[in-house]
């Protein structure tokens, strides 16, 4: 194999798919990149094992040929050369870097021993484009559990049918929904648990407006980009029946500014508890105070301008529960509908508009 | 057989409003009961502990300390120290079982009782006066229940703190009981030697003696604020007990700071496979306790010794607070790669700390049940618990734990 590839897009592509190459691994091959020059392209790909990511590069392809060599190292190599092109030749079990007058010989493994993700076939797929994909998983991903003991809560539900895609994700005390009107042709009614890595890894990728094509198997799914292609097992189910804790009746509606009501829950949680970030929220007339109380720290306290009709409430809530729903809702006001302190809280823009409708749920905090 | 009750200070009664706390300590635990359920092993010098020459003697009967045999000495030693030593594995099940029947008597006693360990509890007897006599007379009852509920002696201190009751349990073994009442507290506090009092060990006591002091009497006569300015914290904790400040209250239940388990090997190894299965059946015994308990911790620490006696810990914390015997194991495993093991171990270990109840801090939960998502591995791992409180510990091994 002896390629030439433009320096500023390799070292791009190696730094993004550094990032699904293992922090530790008991399988060395794991930690290393797979270089392959065939009749078309120049891709390199790397996988844990649950993801795998190939990402193609444009360049001249002199001899075709393949190599794995070790990924970490490859990267801080491009990284630090200058220059407009880079050189890379496999010989054997060695790949040699030349760029200016730097030159670099790395010993990697035979090709053959890079493991193969099984390939599986994609029983729906849809197209949809990747600024709305980026925009749902930005909106989703930060409710995503980190409990391993609840595997079905550590990813998000995917759920896909001809009139659009819903994305939700929760932790148990929070629940994060998305839903796309868009119309998806041919598309089976369908779901599945999508992997966080997944959807991260896609999100780093992903810089232009184009048209991707996702598809979805039993235990896979595949993402297409123009230069990448993403294929990630799924989690198993059953993911836990969402919509029976989207409340209802919540009858005591408070609309306040979004950007007041960030910058307020910022200044009084710095004298929150460490743990349960605390802060709690007194609702009175057309009024809305921020309190935090903490033994052995002090108190602070902050009041906004709010719209509320309804009877004086306190309702405890996790300061940074509220900070996540804040930076990932759109519109300038925010509206809660409530019900009681030990209730759950829903929270959706004021005023929906959009390709996108979205809804949070909050789980308060017991107030002592 | 000693006299039954022995008064180190003198003689005296409890008044009205008196503290009266007793120390009860089981005579070798273990090993008594060894000798209770197999009467073959009467009058021979018994340990329990670690078959292999690696292991510590966990508990010696009387018999075997005739040979200077004592608990935490290592197996190899002590079978150099008596050739007839009989040697038994430890059957856990066993005494917590009689554990229960002890703690289940004094709880008749007093509804303030503080476990300290499976064979050791302190109880509070003030106010009992009316159903149990005086507490010296108490006293006297508790062991005698003991005795016919589980055919075993116990060794009791009676005094109106818990430092003097403790100390005192252990000058009349086995079977014995000493008592401080509260007007001779004073003196028989000075006429203690420094290292009698818990905490003090050789190098603190050799510390002492160098000023001068060898009983807690010679304390007093220090300049007020010498031992603090001399020995910090403890300096202070030194000058409170001289000046007869040594009461603390009974903690019925305390929370735990961590739960861990640990393993001499019964051989070193290097072998990662091996330590793995270690580990597994370690992570689910600390799981299996923290939810019995109740608590989840966040922190997860391997404690590994290599075979040159070296003590190595790593640990990790999680976002959310775990108690589930496969996660605690699978951080653990991480640790353990991460370390990847460059020398041969004689020790794994593994603890889980930062603990809180599993209710979690106030926050109210979204969806009903225990946990919705992992349901199916929750269910697993309560099931395998009620299993084992039925049948104990070896009625159910995970498959990699067999082979």
């Amino acid at each position: 194999m002896k390629i030439q590839v433009p320096l500023g897009e390799l070292s791009k592509k190696m730094n993004a798919i550094s990032s699904v190459v293992p922090a530790r691994t008991t399988m060395p091959i794991l930690s290393m990149v797979l270089i392959t020059a065939d009749d078309s392209s120049i891709s390199f790909s790397a996988t844990d094992l649950d993801i795998s990511v190939t990402s193609r590069v444009s360049g001249n392809i002199e001899t075709q040929g393949c190599i794995a060599v070790p990924a970490k190292k490859i990267a801080e190599i491009v990284k630090s050369l200058s220059g407009d092109e880079v050189e890379m030749e496999a010989e054997g079990e060695k790949l040699t870097i030349r760029c200016g007058k730097s030159r670099f010989s790395v010993n990697g493994r035979s090709a053959e021993d890079f493991p193969k993700m099984p390939r599986q076939e994609s029983s729906t797929e849809f197209d949809i484009q990747s600024p709305l994909l980026v925009k749902m998983i930005q909106k989703t991903i930060y409710a995503v559990s980190t409990d391993l003991t609840r595997p079905a809560l550590c990813g998000v539900l995917w759920e896909v049918d001809r009139n659009g895609l819903t994305m939700v994700s929760t932790d148990g005390h929070r629940l994060a929904r998305v839903e796309a009107k868009v119309e998806l042709k041919n598309v089976e009614k369908t779901e599945v648990i999508v992997p966080p890595k997944a959807l991260s890894t896609f999100r780093s990728y992903s810089e232009k407006d184009e048209m991707i094509k996702v598809g979805l198997g039993d235990n896979s799914v595949s993402i297409e980009m123009n230069e990448v292609s993403i294929y990630s097992r799924l989690l198993e189910g059953p993911f836990p029946s969402y919509q029976k804790v989207i409340p209802s009746g919540n009858e005591k509606a408070l609309v306040v500014p979004r950007d007041d009501l960030s910058a307020a829950t910022k200044r009084v949680s710095i004298l929150s508890d460490a743990l349960t970030h605390q802060v709690i929220f007194s609702l009175d007339h057309d009024k809305l105070t921020l309190h935090v109380t903490t033994q052995d720290l002090g108190e602070a306290r902050e009041e906004l301008e709010a719209t509320y009709a309804d009877e004086p409430m306190d309702i405890g809530y996790n300061a940074a529960y509220i900070q996540d729903i804040l930076r990932t809702i759109d519109g300038d006001e925010i509206s809660f509908r409530l019900d009681r302190p030990d209730n759950a809280g829903v929270v959706t823009p004021a005023d929906e508009k959009g390709d996108i409708r979205q809804l949070c749920i909050v789980m308060p905090l017991r107030i002592n | 057989m000693s006299d039954p009750v022995k008064y180190p200070a003198g003689g005296g009664h409890w008044k009205e409003g008196d503290r009266a706390i007793a120390h009860i300590d089981m005579d070798a635990f273990y090993a008594s009961v060894e000798i209770l359920d197999f009467p073959e092993l009467e009058g021979k010098p018994v340990v329990v502990g670690g078959d292999s020459n690696r292991g510590v003697v966990s508990a010696a009967s009387y018999e075997a300390r005739k040979y200077g045999i004592h608990s935490a000495m290592p197996i190899f030693r002590a079978k150099r120290l008596c050739r007839g030593l009989v040697i038994r594995p430890g059957r856990m099940t066993r005494y917590v079982e009689l554990s229960r029947e002890v703690m289940r008597v004094l709880h008749g006693f007093s509804p303030i009782v503080q476990q300290i360990s499976i064979d050791e509890a302190y109880i509070d007897l003030a106010g009992t006066g009316k159903l149990f006599g005086r507490p010296s007379s108490a006293v006297r009852s508790i062991k005698k229940e003991i005795r016919a509920a589980t055919s075993l002696t116990c060794s009791i201190g009676l005094s109106s703190s818990k430092l003097i009751a403790k100390v005192t349990s252990d000058m009349n073994k086995p079977d014995g009981i000493t008592i401080v009442p509260p007007s001779r507290v004073m003196d028989f506090l000075y006429g203690l030697p420094v290292g009698a009092i818990p905490g003090i060990g050789e190098k603190s006591e050799e510390q002492l003696r160098q000023i001068g002091v060898r009983e807690v009497g010679d304390l007093s006569r220090l300049k007020p604020g010498y031992l603090e300015e001399r020995f910090g914290r403890f300096g202070r904790l030194l000058q409170a007990i001289a000046e007869g400040r040594v009461h603390s209250e009974l903690v019925p239940w305390s929370q735990p700071k961590s739960v861990s388990n640990e393993l001499t090997m019964p051989e070193d190894t290097s072998d990662m496979r091996t330590l793995e299965k270690y580990l597994l059946g370690l992570a689910d015994k600390v799981g299996r306790r923290l939810r019995r308990q109740g608590l989840k911790g966040r922190t997860i620490t391997l404690k590994v010794k290599t075979h040159r006696h070296r003590l190595i810990t790593r640990s990790s914390t999680l976002e959310h607070p775990v108690n589930q015997g496969r996660v605690i194991y699978e951080q653990a495993r991480g640790l353990l790669r991460e370390y990847g093991v460059p020398v041969s171990l004689r020790l794994i270990g593994v603890g889980v700390s930062g603990l809180e109840p599993e209710s979690g801090g106030g926050q109210f939960a979204l969806f009903e049940g225990p946990s919705p998502g992992g349901e199916k591995w929750d269910r697993v791992e309560r099931a395998v618990d009620s299993i084992i409180d039925r049948f104990g510990s070896g009625a159910v091994r995970k498959g990699r734990q067999l082979e």
